[in-house]
């Protein structure tokens, strides 16, 4: 056989070969698809008939929509049609979603059109994207949990990126009946956010039940890994956790951060415009992280709320319980109560936040005790046209906008106040208060102590001690106001009543060191002083412009003058010691004093040219006793004396003179006997040693 | 009223910026209680001359100042004298070598050794216990023997001051040594012949009574360590205890050197504290001390004065720290006046000195603190200005020896 015909052949060959194989996988895979076709055909009513039977068995006549405006729905099988073949099946399923989709497109229009939303209902959970239902999964009740939801939802709605680490990228809807559970099994849940509101991840329950327990709750911003940057306080798409209508949320032992919307639109732009960069108090309420709402009721026990926009809010909730929580570092306000009632705090701090550390408003009354306040940029504890409003045990530190704030406050008490070093003023009464009484408080530090503004009635301060203010301890410009048994020291100004101020009554008042005690303005009406005490201030005791002045006991030791006066006054029983000048009258008017003992350094009463004072039944004891331009009239029981001998200065000099007459004595005693001198040896050789203009120290060696 | 009138009852309040407390009125009163007596001092002028020998315990002294020292002995004209230099002070020894004294080189380092062995070595019957750096006046062996006509006096003792002062600190050890020998050591020799210490740098005794004493001396002990300093307040204890009397008589004058620089003078003063403690509990804890109540008292009062001393500064503290800058102008002046009388024996001999009364007045404040400390360190036994110190009970040098060819 030549080459060329064995070439051929093999071509041959491998042709047929291919040919060959190639008819045999057509057949294959014809035989397969002829296969397929067929089993899918036959086993397709079996599998419609399991979906009906399933559907029938886990519907549930209790879901319903709590939205108000919203008819309720039902959803599963309806009763009556027989469920047989699977094309009813089918159509009933069909029919289930669709419900499910129009139920949940308004809601998801209700709940502020988010980019994601899984509604928990009790026997389902739609996942809907923008107003799109994906899915709608049934579910056999009970607890939610996050592992279950990112096992049935899965990624990017809801993910485990790591054991115990959840990340939610979706807005969650707890339904009336459900409950859910976050912790232990979840140690981390991640909130994310972006910058549009529509792409923030929050949950809600309403009349549902939320637990968080263990749990380090945050937000994170979207695309992030788990752990990675928090969605930044003025994005609007923040994160944050609502109870509302009737729901139950429970936090324990767990961190809360970076939550809470920021003021959007005209509360943004008015948050910018106020002084403290606040929005109104109607914007703060969707800003905190966490809001128990309208008739919510739960507890925070052991949180921690930082870096949130508002660290929480309490809005018309019932009984809720805060117990040791710390609310630190708000954008805004720390703790926010409006409108809540039954509520319990107890061991509460909060701390260093951008605004007030709590704002107490809304209706009451409350009783709210064991706030601590430091640090915040505005108030410590803010309360806001509060009635029955009862504060005890309350601390402020170092807060820049003043301690504790009443305004428009009416039969409101405030009970063991500690205030440290807040800025402004440690106590402010303002905005037409009525009848606020305030006891035991500690003021230490600040601008001002206590400031009872004009347009306040009936204040009283009883028991305070306010020390160490750079300006002023107690200022009074309200009227029925009364500062009883209370210490004011290290101020420069100890007590100021002005302005409009009436019927001001100070009563067993101490007042220790600064320059001047008690002042009263021309414009004050009716003002008594009964048992003050002032000692050691640098200038006046009492200075009193108000021509209503009426004085009563007390003591004044220390000072220029005792008692300086531009405006008629009553003066009884008062004992001035230790003064340059007693009593200084130095306007027109007439001057009545009664009962007065006073000690002066240089004149006991002086006038100026006007002014007049009777004296009746007292002791002036000066060197010069009466003396001025004016007139001072006195009875025959007031006595005029010189003062009493200082004897401790006399003995002084007594001791001086005496030591002086004793070395006299000494001296003639003594004679004059030749001095010893050194010997001679000894004098040349010092002079040799040093000379005259020498220094010799330390050229001697000394050895003992 | 006129206006003299006027002017002088205003001026009678200024009485009342005078910043004497209640404490102060009791101090002035204790100090009173010392100076008024202290005024009635006189020195003993009886013509009574018996055989002195002087005893010098040397050790690294300054070469020139021994000299000096040795030649105004000489010129006392004394018995004896008899140097006990430590073996490894070549440069005192060489120096000892050019006059004729009595030289002990002694192996034991320690005051106290070299003090028994001097006195162990006399034969007269008064012995005069000398520091290396005092100098004597020409009359000193003369007037310190005057006292001993009373055969109850056991131990006289002299005025010291600074060999001339040069320096704020010398200055004010000089004036501590006048207000010394013008308060304390005059009232207590008019009241009951009890002076507390008879300064080691000049101290004259019987030597009979000094044999006595040896053994108590050489084993002082207190709270179980045994003592090394305060020598001189040891033997004035002793013979008081004995039932002697001890003397100062102010006309026989000595002088001698005195530290100049801040470390040296406090630790010098420390150790004076303790010595002063040490002594003086002992004594409040014994009998024979409240046989001489007026010695007694100075001791009580000398203690509770650490502590009361303090409390005038803390006004002045908590007034310039309020700002009463008329009150710290006040006490400040007062502080200076007050002192002034209380030392003006030595203004009148130094007027000069009334400018540094101010430094004075700070360095009291020292050295109440010093003393209070002395009170918590009392059982240290150092000399801290000399390189010897107790260890396990036994004294040893701290430092290296010295050497030299000659002074």
């Amino acid at each position: 056989m030549t080459v060329r015909v064995r070439r051929s052949l093999r071509a041959m060959v491998a042709r047929l070969t291919w040919t060959m194989a190639a008819m045999c996988s057509v057949t294959a895979m014809a035989a397969v698809a002829v296969v397929c076709v067929g089993g899918f055909a036959l086993a397709w009513p079996a599998a419609a008939a399991s979906a009906a039977a399933e559907a029938s068995r886990t519907a549930s006549p209790s879901g319903t929509v709590t939205v108000a405006q919203l008819p309720a729905a039902r959803l599963g099988p309806r009763p009556g049609k027989p469920d047989g073949s699977p094309t009813t099946a089918i159509q009933r399923a069909r029919e289930d979603f669709a419900t499910a989709a129009s139920l949940d497109k308004v809601i998801w229009a209700q709940v502020g059109e988010p980019d994601r939303l899984i509604i928990i209902r009790a026997t389902s959970v739609d996942v809907i994207q923008n107003d799109t239902l994906l899915i709608h999964l049934p579910r056999a009740g009970g607890i939610v949990t996050f592992p279950w939801l990112a096992l049935k939802i899965g990624s990017p709605w809801i993910s485990m990126p790591n054991p115990g680490t959840a990340v939610l990228s979706a807005a969650l809807l707890l339904s009336p009946g459900t409950r859910m559970r976050v912790g232990p099994d979840v140690r981390r849940l991640f909130l994310s956010g972006g910058t549009a509101r529509a792409s923030a991840s929050w949950i809600r329950c309403e009349q549902a039940s939320l637990t968080i327990s263990g749990v380090a709750l945050s937000s994170l911003r979207a695309g992030n890994q788990a752990g990675g940057q928090p969605v930044p306080a003025k994005w609007g798409g923040r994160p944050y956790v609502y109870a509302a209508a009737g729901a139950r949320l429970d936090v324990t032992g767990s961190t809360v951060s970076d939550l809470g919307e920021p003021p959007s639109g005209q509360a943004g732009a008015l948050a910018s415009a106020t002084r403290s960069g606040a929005p109104p108090a109607s914007a703060r309420v969707v800003m905190a992280g966490v809001i128990w709402g309208r008739g919510s009721t739960g507890s925070a026990v052991s949180v921690r709320f930082e870096r949130n926009q508002v660290g929480l809010a309490l809005v018309r909730s019932v009984g809720v319980r805060l117990r040791n929580v710390t609310v630190e570092n708000s954008v805004f306000d720390g703790l926010l109560l409006r409108g809540d009632r039954g509520t319990r705090l107890t061991g509460v701090i909060s701390r260093s936040n951008g605004g007030s550390g709590m704002i107490i408003s809304g209706a009451g009354p409350r009783h709210l005790s064991g706030l601590i306040a430091a640090a915040n940029a505005a108030a410590g504890v803010s309360a806001v046209t509060q009635t029955g409003l009862v504060l005890t045990g309350v601390r402020t530190a170092e807060d820049g906008g003043g301690g504790v704030r009443l305004v428009g406050c009416m039969r409101c008490t405030v009970s063991d106040l500690v205030a440290v070093g807040d800025g402004e003023t440690a106590l402010t009464i303002s905005g037409a208060s009525d009848d606020v009484s305030v006891t035991g408080a500690n003021l230490d530090g600040g601008e001002t102590g206590v400031t009872i503004a004009a347009g306040t009635k009936a204040v009283t301060l009883r028991g305070a001690v306010v020390t160490g203010f750079r300006r002023l301890g107690v200022g009074i410009a309200g009227t029925g106001v009364s500062v009883l048994r209370s210490h004011i020291s290290g101020s420069p100004v100890a007590v100021r009543v002005y302005g409009s101020a009436a019927r001001i009554r100070l009563s067993s008042v101490t007042v220790r060191g600064g320059v001047d005690g008690v002042i009263v303005t021309h414009t004050v009406a009716s003002v008594s002083l009964s048992d003050v005490t002032v000692t050691g201030v640098a200038h006046n005791g009492v200075t009193s412009a108000s021509a209503a002045l009426r004085m009563s006991g007390g003591h004044i030791y220390g000072g220029q003058v005792g008692i300086s006066l531009l405006a008629p006054a009553d003066i009884t029983g008062v004992d001035i010691d230790r003064v340059v000048i007693g009593i200084h009258d130095r306007a027109p008017g007439t001057v009545d004093a009664s009962q007065i003992h006073v000690v002066a350094e240089r004149y006991g009463i002086k006038t100026d040219a006007g002014a007049r004072v009777d004296l009746s039944d007292s002791v002036i004891r000066a060197p010069v006793t009466l003396t001025g331009a004016g007139y001072i009239s006195r009875d025959s029981l007031t006595v005029l004396s010189l003062p009493p001998i200082p004897w401790l200065g006399f003995t002084a000099i007594t001791a001086v003179l005496l030591a002086i007459t004793l070395q006299t004595i000494h001296l003639l005693r003594r004679g004059s006997p030749r001095a010893p001198r050194l010997p001679r040896h000894a004098r040349q050789q010092y002079a040799e040693d040093f000379g005259p203009g020498t220094d010799s120290h330390g050229a001697l060696k000394v050895t003992n | 009223m006129t206006t003299w009138q006027s002017t002088f009852w205003d001026l009678r309040y200024y009485l009342a910026f005078l910043p004497l407390g209640l404490l102060g009125l009791i101090r002035w009163t204790c100090w009173l209680i010392r100076r008024i007596p202290a005024v009635l001092y006189k020195p003993a002028t009886a013509d009574y001359r018996l055989p002195l020998s002087v005893v010098v315990p040397v050790y690294q002294e300054d070469p020139v100042i021994f000299a000096l020292a040795i030649e105004s002995w000489l010129a006392n004209e004394v018995d004896a004298i008899v140097l006990v230099i430590d073996s490894t002070d070549l440069v005192c020894q060489a120096v000892a070598r050019r006059y004729p004294v009595t030289v002990i080189i002694t192996e034991v380092p320690g005051k106290r050794d070299a003090l028994r062995k001097g006195w162990e070595a006399c034969r007269t019957y008064l012995v005069a216990l000398v520091d290396s750096d005092t100098i004597w006046a020409d009359d000193v062996a003369v007037e310190v023997c005057r006292p001993f006509a009373d055969p109850r006096v056991g131990g006289v003792g002299t005025r010291q001051n600074v060999y001339q002062p040069r320096g704020f600190l010398q200055r004010v050890n000089d004036m501590y040594l006048d207000y010394r020998y013008f308060d304390d050591n005059a009232a207590q020799t008019v009241m009951g012949r009890a002076v507390s210490c008879l300064s080691g740098r000049t101290a004259v005794y019987r030597r009979k009574l000094l044999l006595d004493v040896s053994h108590d001396f050489m084993t002082e002990t207190f709270l179980g360590v045994p003592c090394m300093s305060g020598d001189d307040k040891r033997l004035t204890t002793l013979i008081l205890e004995r039932g002697h009397l001890t003397y100062m008589q102010r006309s026989a004058r000595v002088w001698s050197t005195f530290p100049g620089t801040v470390p040296l003078f406090i630790r010098q003063r420390l150790r004076w504290a303790r010595n002063t403690w040490r002594s003086d509990l002992r004594a409040l804890s014994r009998r024979w001390v409240w046989h001489h109540p007026f010695l007694a008292y100075t001791m009580m009062d000398k203690a509770v004065s650490s502590f009361t001393l303090l409390v005038s500064p803390v006004f002045m503290t908590i007034a310039i720290v309020e700002r009463n800058w008329f009150f710290v102008c006040c006490l400040a002046a007062w502080w200076w006046i007050s002192r002034s009388m209380k030392i003006l024996p030595h203004l009148v001999r130094r007027p000069s000195s009334f400018f540094l009364v101010p430094g004075f007045v700070f360095i009291s404040f020292m050295m109440a603190l010093v003393k209070i400390s002395a009170l918590l360190t009392i059982r240290k036994q150092r000399w801290l200005t000399r390189q010897v110190q107790v260890q396990d009970g036994v004294v040893v040098r701290t430092g290296p020896a010295r050497s030299g060819t000659s002074a």
